[in-house]
């Protein structure tokens, strides 16, 4: 313990020099690196580039990698590098990409090489703004080679296994999302089918899925994969869309009634509690977020189960485990914070900590608020279908068809489902589904052919 | 000699003039009979269908909601990366 304040004060002595001397940046950077204050040695690192000192893109990599990507968003200190190339230009790019100044953004993640560690989320980064400005080729190019080095990428306390896989998943998502909207739904699938089922985001792909089924007339697996929401693991990863998808295949195959149901649910479940979502302070969700049991008011409930559902996203982990960083390298600095050069150091690491906390509160309040308009525009699509609903069922009343109400489940031949490798009809009335994970289909014949 | 040449030139002018005053007589046929039975018609002879049911249905159709890209969920991707 004493060796380590022996040492900041070291360090601290020698940023006494620090002004007049440029290579002493690089060797107070070195003695910070060493006991591992990535966070202080951010702070001299990026003196040490402004003052044109030569700092080993090794280390550089281990603190861009260590830091959370806020200090970048917000660290204006940045601006200084936009205009020329510096190893931090990851760093600099971040800040752009928030900004949204992608021009210069795009110019930093594309001076990124390979043997980058942030090699992969700057292709993620580069791929998102190709798809803002529509160019869906360079975009998709730049996902599949952010899949293609995320095994290669270095594993850090920071940037764990799940935070790379994460990336990784993202990037295959993207691609199967540029393959969908080009309407080839087949290649979607068959991307989506990189991401193993044991992966925590395997369930948000599930509508992707659903969709890419659906448009390829295959109306019992994309009912199958929105079915596998109702499996208890699953329910925090239900989106109303996924409720709607549902309803709609059930309108299109003529089972009114249960698509009714579906819309009734919804109801009851979502559209009720819409407006605790948007009025939810940022303080009430990052209590419920952090909660481990379900709260008793069921308003609390309601959000507490879509929360839960991020509770394993490198967002909610990066931000406990850079909180945590920052903590503790604030505490050793506290105790030489009697030194001027020590204040200055906790000043910045206090602000870093700061935006770390707003960032992620701003992330579910914006959540919560991109929850909020899903379920509006859920219910303006229930609205619709309802309508068409209710004309078909005139259509039935005035051709005496009046039987086609009640729907009594017509079954298909499991063979007449492709690509089903392995067939069972789950029984949902009396199963009991614990944690079995997979991708079903449901043997529902379309009634409207009767 | 120059008077009978000019006298001579005018006679000559004069002479369409007598000829355009002849009435032409243009005869019409009086009556056409077109046996619309013997025609004969090349093509297939379809009938038009309830196509306005089927524009209604499709009309309807299109209200319904259905997911065609992720161009709606581009911004919060931005937003959202760390």
């Amino acid at each position: 313990m004493s060796r380590l304040t022996a040492l900041i004060i070291l360090l601290l002595t020698l940023s006494q020099v620090a002004n007049s001397n440029t290579t002493s940046f690089t060797k107070m950077f070195d003695i910070v690196f060493r006991n591992d204050l990535y966070y202080s040695s951010y702070l001299f690192l990026k003196k040490a580039i402004h003052s044109k000192g030569v700092v080993s893109q090794e280390k550089i990599n281990i603190v861009l990698d260590s830091i959370h990507p806020s200090v970048f968003i917000h660290d204006y200190e940045l601006d200084k590098f936009v205009s020329t190339k510096t190893n931090i230009d990851y760093a600099v790019g971040v800040r752009r990409f928030f900004l949204n100044d992608f021009k210069t953004a795009k110019r930093k993640f594309s001076s990124v090489r390979q043997n980058n560690s942030m090699f992969i989320e700057s292709n993620y980064l580069l791929g998102l703004i190709y798809l803002t400005e529509n160019k869906t080729q360079i975009a998709s190019r730049y996902f599949k080679r952010c899949v293609r080095f995320a095994d290669k990428k270095k594993r850090t306390d920071f940037k764990s296994e799940a935070y790379i896989k994460t990336f990784k998943n993202r990037c295959i998502q993207q691609v199967a999302r540029i393959s969908f909207s080009q309407k080839n739904y087949q290649a979607s699938l068959r991307i989506m089918d990189y991401v193993k089922k044991t992966d925590y985001i395997w369930p948000r792909f599930l509508l992707d899925r659903a969709w890419s089924y659906y448009w390829s007339g295959q109306n019992e697996r994309a009912l199958g994969s929105v079915m596998t929401y109702k499996a208890p693991m699953l329910r925090r990863f239900m989106i109303p869309e996924a409720n709607y998808l549902r309803a709609l295949i059930y309108y299109e195959m003529c089972y009114f009634e249960k698509a009714e149901n579906i819309k009734e649910d919804f109801n009851n479940a979502t559209w009720k509690y819409r407006n605790f979502a948007k009025t939810a302070s940022k303080n009430r969700l990052l209590r419920l977020i952090s909660l481990n049991d379900a709260p008793k008011r069921k308003e609390d409930q309601f959000l507490y189960y879509y929360l839960k559902g991020y509770k394993k996203d490198i967002r909610y982990f990066s931000f406990q485990e850079a909180s945590s960083r920052i903590l503790n390298e604030i505490k050793k600095l506290s105790r030489v914070k009697s030194l001027k050069q020590a204040k200055l150091f906790l000043n910045s690491l206090y602000y870093y900590k700061r935006v770390i906390k707003e960032d992620f509160s701003d992330f579910l309040k914006n959540l919560t608020n991109d929850y909020f308009s899903q379920i509006n525009h859920t219910r303006n699509a229930f609205v619709k279908l309802d309508l068409m609903i209710s004309l078909k069922k005139r259509k039935n009343i005035a051709a005496n068809k009046s039987s086609k109400f009640k729907d009594k489940m017509k079954t298909i031949d499991l063979d007449q489902i492709p690509n089903t490798d392995e067939k069972f009809i789950w029984d949902f009335q009396g199963g009991f589904w614990a944690d079995e994970l997979g991708d079903y289909a449901i043997a529902l014949d379309n009634r409207c052919r009767s | 000699m120059k008077i009978l040449r000019l006298l001579l030139f005018l006679f000559t002018l004069s002479l369409p003039s007598f000829a355009q005053e002849k009435k032409v007589i243009i005869k019409y046929q009086k009556r056409q009979k077109i046996d619309l039975g013997a025609l004969l018609i090349d093509g297939e002879v379809v009938t038009p269908g309830d196509f306005t049911i089927d524009n209604e249905k499709e009309k309807a159709s299109e209200l319904l909601y259905k997911r065609k890209n992720y161009n709606n969920r581009l911004r919060i991707n931005i937003e959202y990366v760390f």
